[in-house]
């Protein structure tokens, strides 16, 4: 037999090769369907998209996670659509817009009224009102509550976490200054104190590689900058949230105390340079805000370090709670089944490997896991300001990804330029307001 | 049953194998396209409903918004800066690694590899480079004596950063240009010599006009290319300081994306695509002066 190959025939096999390819990829799968005798059905596929915190260890995190969940639940088979931060709300966006959404997803909550204006998540009320295991009373208020707007239930709670203060041990124990948890304890942490020991930490007198800063100063709107405002008083949006108030004289003082840690007082590194280097992990820092899912990471260093809350400023003791959220998308084909996996995703098991792996704060009835989820040795600081009622949140609208970023090169005359805050604040509102009250 | 001629059957296989492409290039790209004219004059946040707003988006973008004047502004100097720049580093690379010496694959090699490297890790070493305390740009000017700015926090500073970083991607360009060198014919170069042409008359009358072609490709591509400029303010700076790298592809996404506002997005990239299309016919037009096609100038067409 003439096993020759030739070109046009290669070409033939290969052309009807390909082409029987692109016909089977278009054809449809077959549909699950009940056993003859009413057995159990086929499991459902449920799409779960979630950003990874922390790379690798997140998706381990899930994966600990899931493996009870799927181990009860042998109808639900989970699909994990790890998928980066930055990319996330994108893709649930634009796959939402194409009518194929994930069934379940994490959500940040910068994003969540964005998304629960435009129809797309499923509201949750009557599943989580006729839900005997769902009960508000296991949650803190504050992270409860963040998931409603304009009076509906759009997600669970997940992976939130306060704004606490870090600080080197190490840095504080060789300046001799008080430990701010001591004067926290004393009921002299203040913003004069903060001030106070961010200076007798700072040393910027030798080389560049010997610098250390007393602190690093907040100047963003994504998180960073609401204690310094709420705490002196001041507020973003008015009640109806079509008004900004951040050129009020309190508003306008929460920016100066941050502005003038880098400019006046020579405290803190300037943005680009907190930006662009870690100094927190090389030990540069005394004293700085973060969220508890950065603990993970500074277990690795090679200081010691605790945490303290924020100094208390001319509203006592005040700090920020932001949370993340876990969604159910409208379009879904297997809703109850979607809503088990978000409720399990926000339920007090998932939510102990949050804890201990992902740097979350606790639910309410989770603190335990929290204290012994060590170092730092101060954990119950994450918890206490949602327990007692000292922690806010942000009053998202659907045009808070706007407003805030509209609001970017103004804070860069304020920070980069050092120009007059309320010269600057009376001009960005002008702007945000444009913004608040033009479309809403 | 009928039987096709030699030349049907060519031409039958030849629509056969290009429907992939065919099918990928309609569905996905004149597909897209035709959907973002209509949607041009819609209102749109991608989940509900598009309405139908007429000329609006165009006349805001026109008169009504002050950004897409600083976008298209931020993109016209980087391109008409960074594209020279790079087209005469490519040539002058392509002209020092065109001569024969020792280890001439390697040197070439080393030259091209960052162009190999490109998005956002380039973009967040870039970002260490220009840092102002702790980088390394930085701490060569210190040695010389120099303070150096805060490259990427000074509105008057960050768009020359940026373009000095495209600069990175050059060895891409030099490759072309080197390709373009070894394929002008020696014979010209022996004729000059024994017409007594110097080095320099020898690159000005032989070796420029033979990779003239190369040079417009160059030029073209770069135009289209640097219009569309998105990365690197993405990662690098968010368009920032004070709107000073905000390029003109950060705002259409920004509006796409974040704002949920793709009418107005698609009218701004409606925008775009004729600004580069008239830049490119204009690059094309005067072509005609200084390209020549073996021999052919094109602007005498003989």
């Amino acid at each position: 037999m003439n096993s020759r190959v030739t070109r046009r025939s290669f070409l033939q096999v290969a052309g009807g090769g390909l082409a029987l390819s692109v016909l089977s990829a278009c054809a449809v799968a077959p549909t699950a369907a009940p056993g003859e005798d009413g057995q159990m059905a086929e499991p459902v596929t449920i799409q779960l998209m979630f950003w990874p915190v922390g790379g690798e260890r997140g998706i381990e995190s899930m994966e600990k996670a899931l493996e009870p969940f799927e181990a009860a639940n042998p109808d639900i088979v989970v699909e994990r659509l790890a998928t980066p931060w930055g990319d996330l709300h994108d893709k649930f966006l634009t796959t939402s817009a194409g009518g194929v959404p994930p069934d379940v997803s994490a959500v940040d909550n910068y994003y969540l009224t964005q998304f629960a204006s435009r129809g797309i998540l499923l509201a949750l009320d009557e599943r989580v009102d006729a839900d005997p295991n769902v009960n508000d009373e296991d949650y803190f208020e504050a992270a409860w509550n963040e998931g409603v707007w304009e009076g509906e239930r759009w997600s669970m709670p997940y992976i939130g976490s306060t704004r606490v203060m870090y600080f080197n041990v190490d840095l504080f124990e060789a300046a001799g200054v008080p430990r701010p948890d001591e004067q926290w304890e004393a009921g002299e942490w203040t913003w004069d104190a903060f001030l106070e020991s961010a200076a007798a930490l700072t040393d910027t007198s030798g080389d560049v590689m010997d610098t250390v800063y007393g602190t690093m100063a907040d100047t963003s709107m994504w998180g960073g900058l609401q204690p310094w405002i709420w705490g002196a008083g001041g507020d973003e949006l008015n009640d109806d949230r079509t008004q900004s108030l951040l050129n009020t004289p309190e508003a306008v003082a929460g920016y100066e105390f941050c502005q003038n840690l880098i400019h006046d007082h020579g405290v803190a590194p300037t943005r680009e340079t907190t930006q662009d280097v870690n100094l927190v992990g090389t030990g540069r820092i005394g004293i700085w805000a973060s969220w508890r899912g950065l603990v993970m990471a500074y277990r690795s260093y090679d200081y010691n370090w605790e945490v303290v809350p924020f100094p208390m400023g001319a509203e006592g003791k005040l700090t920020l709670y932001k949370g993340n959220s876990m969604v159910v998308a409208k379009a879904g084909e297997n809703l109850d089944q979607a809503w088990q996996l978000c409720k399990y995703m926000s339920s007090q098991e998932a939510d102990a490997i949050w804890i201990t792996n992902g740097g979350a704060t606790p639910r309410r009835d989770n603190t335990d896991v929290l204290l012994n989820s060590r170092p730092p040795e101060n954990n119950a600081y994450f918890y206490q300001p949602l327990a007692e009622g000292w922690a806010k949140t942000i009053p998202f609208t659907p045009l808070w990804v706007e407003w805030t970023r509209s609001l970017n090169p103004f804070l860069d005359r304020i920070f980069l330029d050092n120009e007059d805050v309320q010269t600057v604040m009376d001009e960005a509102v002008v702007t945000i307001d444009g913004i608040l009250q033009g479309e809403s | 049953m009928f039987k096709l001629r030699y030349a049907q059957l060519e031409e039958l296989y030849g629509w056969l194998f290009v429907t992939p492409w065919l099918f990928g290039f309609l569905a996905f790209i004149v597909g897209p396209m035709l959907v973002s004219v209509y949607l041009a004059f819609t209102n749109w946040d991608i989940l509900t409903p598009a309405q139908m707003v007429g000329f609006d988006n165009f006349v805001k973008l026109t008169t009504g918004d002050p950004l897409v004047g600083q976008a298209l502004k931020v993109t016209t100097i980087y391109a008409g800066v960074s594209i020279p720049l790079q087209v005469v580093l490519g040539l002058i690379l392509a002209l020092l690694l065109n001569e024969k010496i020792k280890a001439m694959s390697f040197v070439r090699t080393v030259f091209y590899l960052p162009s190999v490297v490109a998005g956002v890790a380039v973009a967040l070493l870039w970002r260490w480079i220009f840092s102002p305390d702790f980088g390394l740009l930085n701490a060569g000017l210190d040695l010389v004596g120099i303070d150096g700015p805060a490259w990427l926090a000074d509105s008057r500073t960050a768009l020359s950063a940026l373009i000095l970083m495209s600069l990175w991607g050059v060895g891409g360009g030099m490759l072309i240009v080197l390709a373009g060198l070894q394929g002008v014919p020696t014979t010209l170069y022996e004729a000059a010599e024994v017409d007594g042409a110097n080095s320099w008359v020898r690159f000005w009358n032989v070796t420029l006009p033979m990779i003239s072609p190369v040079i417009l490709f160059q030029t073209v591509m770069g135009i289209i290319g640097a219009l569309q400029v998105f990365t690197e303010a993405y990662v690098m700076t968010e368009g920032g300081p004070k709107y000073a790298t905000l390029f003109y592809m950060l705002y259409l996404y920004q509006n796409a994306f974040e704002f949920l506002k793709m009418g107005y997005a698609s009218a701004l990239a409606w925008v775009l695509f004729a600004y580069i299309l008239l830049l490119t016919l204009l690059v094309l037009r005067f072509s005609a002066a200084w390209v020549y096609y073996e021999g052919v100038s094109s602007k005498t067409g003989r």
